[in-house]
């Protein structure tokens, strides 16, 4: 069941929908939610690869890289949703709206 | 446990300075009284830079790999650091007035000023690829940030938002690639990543989505969405920044990334022919908008698409080893670097408190009143149109010929044509502010700004020094490509 | 792998054939009878004070951002936790100079009033 492909496919498929989210919703805040779930389908693929490398089946080679990255990204994706949400506190303030089709000051 | 022995904290010296300085920044904002401007804060700042420069200067010379070589001092790295470390120096300089005038003369500011120029340099020594994205991060959230600083100001909000929610997409799409290429291979170390077979579809598809990621930082068409946005509604001095700094810390990776996981002929041959596209979409893209633009910092944002698709040129015509395209690169983004900083520090130099002098119209004149300033964005426009004896023109010329002497001739051509046509829209401004009457009033009444118009007075001279006499600096960029191998 | 999955496929799919025969046998036999309390919030229990999607003040959100950046700090002290022996002097060191990093943060945030609540 928890071969590396299913591991993949499923992070490959959660990506997408992430990455979906991004580009077809509108509301900043799902949009935010989405880049999330891209970020952590990234981390199934690094998990699912570290145990690979960190099996017997892969030559000499640690899985732990993959592992150390997950906690990075973990940490960096916090600190970049941190920052999402005080800039958009901080846009809702002036025109009461997440609809990212309402940021049309910049244009040209 | 890994020795951390002298070679490792030496290596990390450029980034620890910048680093220490926010610390300090932090630490000493909650003493400065609220009124008064924070002259305290510029001199940690400075302080903190040049002591960055220093070390920069100090591991100049033979590679050090260290910290189980994620991290490498050699030159490729410091070459471009220099441009990052510069560009924030002068940064800061020119942010001394300029941040009173926007109301932003706070602590978070310098700190992330100074976070943001550490996270670039980490970027410019990252020899893995966890490197490479914790160097990116930190540069761009800390940018972000800075981007919205002008909290009362609903563009700099908006383009902060823009800027963000691009970007973190762009991160997605960097770290796919990163995983599937750590799957691919089980490696995450630059130089061992290149002794994979270059064939493999995971590879090949986790370089695709490297180049998706990078070309989003870098602002390459059709990546560039963000670019006009952001540069738009940022403050004038952050626009500066972000324009110089995160472009050189973005190819310096990008560059590092290419040449030395996929330098090998088989690797080349699949990212060559996209980012062939890159650059003269970048190029054609970059320069058409910009001819119709007018807002100044719009125009510059339009322009610095352009500039990235002629440093793809020198990229895609590397020629390898023996080929002096990478070296163009990094002249090339060494030079554009100072003169596209240039003209947003006489924008930030002559914006009035809480309003930016961004309109090309407004321009009108200003070699009457403000001799000095309109001298000064004469000089950086014809340096970016690449007209001699500036910089901008060897920069050019160095990157063209090294693509059309690898065989890349179509791509020079495009090149030198979006060049021919750049030179109208540079000109214009030049033109207006010399030959019209003046319109608006510019805010001759105020306090000189002796620390912003130094700023300037160093970018327009270092432009001039490139441009004249490059051969130093051309040699230096040969030695730190050669260095690599 | 297959052969050990199948009992809790099976175990799965009676568990969902179990809730929807329940539901629907309940639908069908159960009586009902409207009323406006069936509609509140909670049917027992204090009857609810204006509606559910009321605007939170923005303090929350900070105390509750603040909270997420230093928890999730957390996640490189386990690590470090696990292999604390092997790591030794310059570990404690490293873990030492990044948690004053956070302190120092935290010491920013305090002073600029962050923590305040009014």
């Amino acid at each position: 069941m928890f071969t590396l492909t299913n591991c993949l496919v499923l992070s490959a498929l959660i990506f997408a929908v992430g990455a979906y989210g991004v580009i077809a919703r509108r509301n900043i805040l799902i949009m935010l939610m989405s880049v999330e779930l891209m970020l952590n389908a990234v981390n199934l693929s690094f998990i699912a690869f570290a145990r690979y490398y960190g099996s017997a089946l892969a030559p000499a080679s640690s899985g732990t890289t993959g592992q150390v990255f997950v906690l990075m990204t973990m940490v960096v994706a916090a600190a970049e949703v941190a920052v999402g949400l005080a800039i958009l506190i901080a846009l809702f303030r002036g025109r009461h709206s997440v609809d990212p089709g309402d940021l049309d000051l910049l244009k040209g | 446990m890994p020795d951390i022995g002298s070679a490792e904290l030496r290596v990390l010296l450029p980034v620890l300075a910048p680093l220490l300085g926010a610390l300090a920044v932090l630490l000493t904002d909650p003493y400065l009284d609220k009124g008064r401007p924070k002259l305290p804060l510029v001199y940690i700042a400075l302080g903190s830079l040049m002591a960055a420069w220093a070390a920069l200067g100090f591991l100049w010379g033979d590679r050090v790999v260290a910290w189980s070589g994620a991290l490498a001092a050699d030159r490729f790295g410091l070459y471009l650091g220099f441009a990052i470390a510069t560009a924030a120096g002068l940064t800061v300089l020119s942010s001394a007035g300029y941040a009173r005038k926007m109301g932003v003369d706070c602590g978070e500011y310098y700190s992330l000023l100074l976070l943001a120029t550490a996270g670039m340099l980490l970027l410019a020594m990252a020899n893995d690829l966890l490197m490479v994205f914790l160097g990116i991060e930190t540069m761009s959230i800390a940018v972000y940030c800075l981007a919205g600083i002008t909290r009362e100001r609903p563009r700099s909000v908006e383009a902060a938002m823009k800027y963000f929610l691009l970007g973190a997409f762009a991160t997605g799409f960097l770290l796919y690639g990163i995983a599937l290429i750590y799957g691919a291979t089980g490696e995450v170390r630059l130089e061992r990543i290149a002794h994979h077979a270059a064939n493999r579809p995971l590879l090949l598809a986790g370089l695709g989505f490297l180049l998706v990621g990078f070309g989003f930082k870098v602002g390459a068409v059709p990546f560039h969405m963000w670019a006009p946005d952001a540069y738009e509604g940022a403050p004038a001095a952050v626009t500066g920044f972000m324009a110089a700094g995160v472009k050189a810390a973005g190819f310096a990776a990008f560059l590092r990334v290419l040449l030395t996981a996929f330098g090998g002929e088989a690797a080349a041959a699949a990212w060559a022919p996209a980012l062939w596209m890159l650059a003269a979409l970048s190029m054609i893209v970059g320069t058409l908008s910009a001819l119709a633009q007018t807002n100044l910092k719009r125009m510059l944002a339009w322009s610095s698409v352009a500039h990235t698709g002629y440093a793809l040129v020198g990229v895609v015509g590397g020629g390898g080893v023996a080929g002096n395209g990478s070296a163009a690169v990094l002249f090339y983004v060494l030079t554009y670097s100072v003169m596209t900083l240039g003209p947003f520090l006489v924008i930030a130099l002559l914006s009035r408190a809480g309003e930016e002098f961004e309109q090309i119209d407004d321009l009108a004149g200003l070699a009457r009143r403000r001799p000095v300033a309109a001298a000064a964005l004469s000089l950086f426009l014809l340096s970016l149109a690449g007209i001699p004896p500036t910089a901008g023109f060897m920069g050019k010329l160095f990157v063209f010929r090294a693509a059309i002497d690898s065989g890349w001739l179509g791509l020079g051509v495009i090149g030198i044509l979006a060049t021919l046509v750049s030179v109208y829209y540079y000109l214009r401004p030049i033109v207006l502010m010399y030959m019209r009457e003046p319109r608006a009033e510019f805010n001759a009444s105020e306090p000189t700004d002796w620390a912003s118009h130094f700023a300037i007075g160093v970018a327009a001279l270092a432009l001039l020094l490139l441009g004249v006499l490059p051969s130093d600096a051309i040699a230096a960029s040969l030695e730190s490509v050669r260095g690599l191998w | 792998m297959v052969p050990s999955f199948w009992p809790i496929l099976a175990y799965a799919g009676f568990l969902v054939g179990l809730g929807g025969a329940i539901l629907l046998i309940s639908h069908l036999l159960g009586p009902r009878r409207h009323q406006r309390a069936k509609h509140d919030t909670y049917e027992c229990g204090v009857a609810p004070v204006g509606t559910a999607r009321e605007r939170f003040p923005v303090r929350f959100y900070l105390v509750a951002i603040l909270f997420v950046l230093f928890d999730i700090e957390t996640v490189f002290l386990v690590p470090w936790a696990v292999t604390y022996r092997r790591l030794g002097v310059p570990g404690l060191i490293e873990m030492f100079s990044f948690i004053a990093v956070l302190g120092i943060g935290l010491y920013y945030v305090w002073r600029r009033g962050a923590l305040e609540w009014d």
